[in-house]
């Protein structure tokens, strides 16, 4: 009697387990998150990719365990919490900025997930877009891309601008190839262009103000953790100066500056859950190809222009997909 | 004495069947032709179900497989369309975007590109897009990673876009995938007049996945788009498009492209190995335009969903009615098996000799019938058993009655030997005694008397019992009955007159039909009764004719027979009354001998008498069918004939009846040679004793010698076919037989001297013996 109740009770979970979905498993899966910036800036792409989780059936305390970590910008906290993450053994960790290259560095098994502003050929992530090779994939933001098509929108809105500041933070492959990008596209609109280094040793303010003091213009600042998370302060900076700046993401322009032009990075966090799905459901990164944001947006911060005393003509506010007023 | 016979029974052990044999039997053939019946109709059955289910079967595949094939077709006809409508919009955008007219040059370029920045938040799927005035300068481009260009004058005069759209239509180029991953789409279109120029765009056809995820084919199917080379232009697995995948390969892929534009029928579906390796069911349609192809597909599991759970529907029903087949067959085979079975198990009840046995079957039908006349076969059976029984026990009761007759006929039989033979020893015994001459005569009579008594009655008795045995046979010959008148007037007109009696025998010309030999017994018997039982006055023979016959009858005036005595008197030892000289008693046999001649003569004896007055015994013989011309009658051996020189050679092997018989021969002038057997009469024939003329032989004789063949030994030695006589006490017609094949004579003992002398007298005037002795009482 007993081993027929037995035989039930394991017939009764095969039937239930067989009934849900497979990821609905009782198995519980393990992913952990890492971002270089702050949980103040980086949390809404780790809400995002959370929802975007939960769309697909993995909800935390039933079958996924998110384990989140933030580095507050600091390149040897990264490393730390890489290995960290590393020895917690997750199927998958979410990375966000240059975190991925410290994770990439800590483990050449587990998936890595990025999103990532640069090229990540360039970087090292991936052999190419379609076929990435590794244990790493995931979506650039067209970091590269975006930056000539930022420039012009710059010069659209400041067309008396003659001389531009480039901010970047010049720290890991591939940084350098932008600024390039940067001079060359600046070349191409007939502006002169100055390149100014906020990463490594050389600290945020001190940038800043070696821009204020140049005879730039306007500035195009890379769309980077330790840039956008600053951009509060930029913007301040920005108004004090009289010097418009654009860059890549839309909380740029939130925070009181002139304009972003980028990624949605939202929808594409969003997005990046689908590639964790895929991976735990057993695909191969290596196989999975790197993906670009398919939007792109506007943003104009209308209060920020008033402030700088510019005014944003008719053609890029019909681009704008949001503007702030 | 009293012969015990016990009764015998009808032995009903012998007639029935051992019962466990019959229930064997019934148990091998009961359980044969139900299984038989049930598997007939049951095979029957099943094949008619199986063959309309499977043409059920195969009809629901082919409707449901057209109707499967009908949807599959209309979602990717509808996927097309969707395809279609995408490109179509944008197409419209773009026209919409080349009718800007203004003549004020730098101004018309800005409100180009302010069109064409309009255009990028309409359609976010285009990426770059640009306006070529009518001769090929590129004059606003805008982009959505690159700079825009307003005024520009790059040379697209050779685009083979802006070639095709100046024709008036619209163009699609290739595919090209940017950075070897991303899908673009180039369209050109024209304006509505030649001066609106060419509007140009380029497509992220990633957008386009969107429309086809949208696609739900089922539960796990999906759609895709190729384009005319067979790469993959869109899938919901946006990573397959990424890595700018081929599937020319595919067969379904195949299909497609070289299905042509406008398909004369719907384009038939293809079962092929989808992405997942599974079998698929795939439909396509083409993508008016670009010349693209949407393929939908769906697992063949899931697509045939419906079909396979018809199909296992069908399959249930058809199982379920082959069970309620099987079921009913047997059913219907026990009722139909049942009443066979109940015929069979009355059958071996009956067979076992249950005679009472019936078998109510109540079909109505043949087996109804079948029953029926198994119950009237049955009552015959046991009317012809009860029959049989009858006849058994009226046999019994006959046997009984007759072996009663045979004992009464004992015992009487040896009463009236014992008489004779007592008085036989008694006068031998005086005659020991006697010295006187003249008495030792008188007592010599009376032992010839009483051995005469004797001899008449064992020969009576021997013909008696030769009749019945049937060893007398009827040879009926037409002759004139004036021959036999005169042998019965000879052979009674001494003992009539003896008696004082007239006795007449009236001529006559008749000729009859019959057996001369056994007639002539009849009349014989006839008339010496007719003597003994009339004191006075006298007895007549005479013959008439009468319808289909003549009448012979004996008629005397005697004592006559007293009316109740008369059905006995053909009784074997019946005596109606003592004769009246005493002395001349009869045997009481010659009216048994009498009765059972006529049955044989098939003739009927007819008796009328009054006591006092006479009797009268009337036979109706058949007439001859001719008269010829009467033989003259042969008259008989005159008695006391002496037959001097006649040899005889008599072979016996009991010495008495040799001595006796030889000295009777001899008396009678006889040479007679005696031997005891073939061998010894050969050496006296040998020895130089007279060549016999009549051989007389006696048939058993010592160690097992025949007397037939004791004859023919002798006959072969003579080398010639002597006469010769067999004598014999056996009665058996066997021997009657055997002795008339070998051209032999028959007379039985005891040897009567009258006859014996007729016969020597037959052979000496060169004749063949008489054929048949004749009982005279």
């Amino acid at each position: 009697m007993s081993r027929r109740r037995a035989f039930l009770g394991k017939a009764g979970a095969g039937v239930l387990a067989a009934a849900l979905p497979g990821i609905a498993r009782a198995h519980t899966f393990r992913v952990g998150w890492l971002a270089t910036g702050t949980a103040h800036h980086s949390r809404p792409f780790f809400e995002a990719l959370r929802s975007g989780l939960a769309d697909l059936g993995y909800v935390e305390g039933r079958n996924l365990v998110l384990e989140a970590r933030w580095a507050d910008n600091s390149g040897a906290r990264t490393q730390t919490l890489a290995a960290e993450l590393v020895a917690w053994k997750p199927q998958v960790i979410v990375t966000l900025g240059p975190a991925a290259f410290a994770v990439s560095r800590a483990t050449t098994t587990i998936p890595v997930v990025f999103g990532f502003s640069g090229d990540p050929v360039i970087a090292g992530f991936a052999r190419s877009l379609a076929r990435p090779g590794g244990n790493l994939t995931g979506m650039s933001f067209l970091a590269l891309d975006l930056v000539t098509k930022r420039i012009e929108l710059l010069k659209a809105v400041v067309p008396s601008a003659r001389r531009i500041a480039v901010l970047a933070s010049v720290q890991h492959p591939g940084d350098e190839a932008e600024r390039r990008a940067s001079e060359t596209a600046a070349a191409a609109l007939g502006l002169a262009s100055e390149f100014f280094n906020s990463g490594g040793d050389a600290p945020l303010d001190a940038a800043l103000d070696a821009i204020g003091r140049s005879r730039c213009e306007a500035a195009v600042m890379f769309p980077i953790t330790a840039i956008v998370s600053n951009a509060r302060r930029i913007a301040e900076w920005s108004v004090k100066h009289r010097i418009p700046a654009v860059s890549g993401w839309a909380q740029f322009a939130d925070d009181g500056n002139l304009m972003s032009y980028g990624a949605n990075l939202r929808a594409s966090f969003r997005r990046l859950a689908a590639y964790v799905d895929r991976i735990l459901r057993g695909a191969a990164p290596a196989e999975l190809p790197v993906e670009l944001p398919l939007s792109v947006e506007l943003v104009v911060n209308l209060r920020a222009a008033t402030a700088l005393g510019v005014t944003v003509p008719h053609a890029v506010l019909l681009r704008a997909d949001r503007v702030i007023e | 004495m009293f012969i015990h016979s016990p009764c015998p029974q009808p032995q009903r052990e012998a007639v029935a069947i051992p019962r466990e044999r019959g229930t064997d039997r019934r148990s091998r053939h009961g359980g044969r032709l139900l299984r038989r019946y049930a598997l007939y109709m049951a095979g029957l059955l099943s094949a008619a179900l199986l063959a309309s289910g499977g043409i059920g079967a195969w009809f629901t595949y082919r409707d449901t497989r057209i109707l499967v094939d009908e949807l599959q077709r209309e979602k990717a006809k509808a996927a097309a369309t969707r395809i279609e409508q995408f490109i179509a919009v944008i197409e419209r955008q773009l026209r919409g975007m080349a009718i800007v007219r203004h003549d004020d040059a730098p101004s018309i370029h800005a409100a180009r590109h302010v069109e064409l920045v309009k255009l990028l938040r309409l359609a976010p799927a285009v990426s770059d897009a640009a306006w070529i005035d009518p001769q090929g300068r590129e004059r606003v481009r805008v982009s959505r990673l690159d700079p825009d260009v307003v005024g520009g004058a790059a040379d697209r005069s050779s685009d083979p876009g802006f070639l095709a759209a100046r024709e008036g239509r619209t163009w699609y180029g290739d595919i090209e995938f940017r950075r070897q991953s991303e899908p673009h789409l180039a369209v050109a279109v024209p304006g509505e007049a030649r001066r609106d120029g060419v509007a140009w765009a380029s497509i992220n056809l990633r957008f386009v996945a969107d429309v086809v995820s949208a696609i739900r084919v089922g539960e796990s199917g999906h759609a895709y788009v190729v384009d005319a080379h067979g790469r993959l232009l869109s899938h919901p697995d946006a990573g397959r498009v990424l890595r700018a995948t081929s599937l020319a390969g595919y067969p379904q892929v195949r299909a497609a492209l070289a299905a042509p534009a406008v398909p004369a029928s719907p384009a038939p579906t293809i079962i092929a190995r989808d992405d997942g390796g599974r079998l698929a069911l795939s439909a396509h349609a083409p993508v008016a335009g670009p010349g693209w192809h949407v393929l939908v597909e769906q697992p063949l599991a899931e697509a045939f969903a419906a079909l396979y759970g018809s199909l296992a529907r069908a399959a249930l029903l058809l199982l379920a009615g082959i069970a309620i087949a099987i079921a009913a067959s047997v059913a219907l085979a026990r009722r139909m098996a049942a009443p066979i079975r109940h015929l069979e198990l009355g059958a071996q009840r009956v067979g076992e000799g249950q005679l009472d046995e019936r078998v109510s079957v109540a079909t109505g039908d043949e087996l109804q019938g079948l029953a029926e006349q198994f119950n009237r076969m049955a009552d015959r059976l046991r009317e012809s058993h009860r029959n049989l029984e009858r006849r058994i026990a009226e046999r019994t009761r006959q046997l009984e009655e007759s072996n009663r007759d045979k004992a009464r006929f004992l015992a009487a039989a040896s009463h009236d030997l014992r008489q004779p033979v007592h008085a036989l020893g008694l006068f031998v015994a005086q005659l020991q005694e006697t010295r006187d001459a003249g008495e030792r005569e008188r007592l010599i009579d009376k032992v010839a008397a009483s051995s005469a008594a004797v001899s008449a009655l064992i020969e009576a008795l021997l013909d008696i019992s030769r009749l019945d045995a049937g060893a007398v046979e009827c040879r009926p010959v037409d002759f004139p009955l004036q021959s036999l008148f005169d042998r019965i007037e000879h052979a009674f007109a001494a003992d009539a007159q003896a008696k004082g009696l007239r006795f007449r025998v009236r001529p006559t010309h008749a000729r009859v039909r019959t057996d001369p030999v056994l007639l002539e017994r009849v009349l014989l018997n006839l008339c010496a009764n007719a003597i003994r039982y009339t004191p006075q006055g006298g007895a007549i023979v005479a013959a008439r004719r009468r319808a289909g016959g003549i009448r012979i009858e004996v008629r005397d005036t005697g004592i006559g027979i007293e009316p109740h005595q008369q059905p006995r008197i053909f009784e074997e030892f019946y005596q109606a009354g003592a004769a009246p000289d005493g002395g001349l008693r009869g045997l009481g046999l010659g009216l048994a001998i009498v009765e059972r001649l006529a049955r044989l003569l098939e003739l009927r004896v007819e008796l009328r008498s009054r006591p006092g007055r006479g009797s009268l015994f009337a036979l109706d013989v058949p007439q001859a069918a001719s008269a010829p011309g009467a033989l003259p009658a042969q008259p008989d051996p005159v008695p006391g004939t002496r037959f001097a020189g006649l040899a005889v050679l008599l072979i016996d092997d009991d010495p008495p009846a040799r001595e006796a018989t030889g000295g009777l021969l001899a008396q009678w002038g006889c040479v007679v040679t005696i031997a005891a057997g073939a061998d010894e009469a050969l050496g006296r024939l040998r020895a130089g004793a007279a060549a016999p003329h009549l051989v007389v032989c006696d048939y058993r004789l010592a160690g097992g010698e025949r007397g037939t063949v004791t004859v023919a030994a002798v006959r072969a030695y003579l080398q010639q076919s002597v006469p010769a006589v067999i004598v014999t006490g056996d009665a058996s017609r066997d021997l009657h037989e055997a002795v008339a094949a070998a051209g032999l004579h028959l007379m039985h003992k005891p040897i009567n001297a009258a006859r014996l002398r007729a016969l020597v007298a037959h052979v000496a005037a060169g004749h063949a013996p008489a054929a048949m002795p004749v009982s005279r009482s």
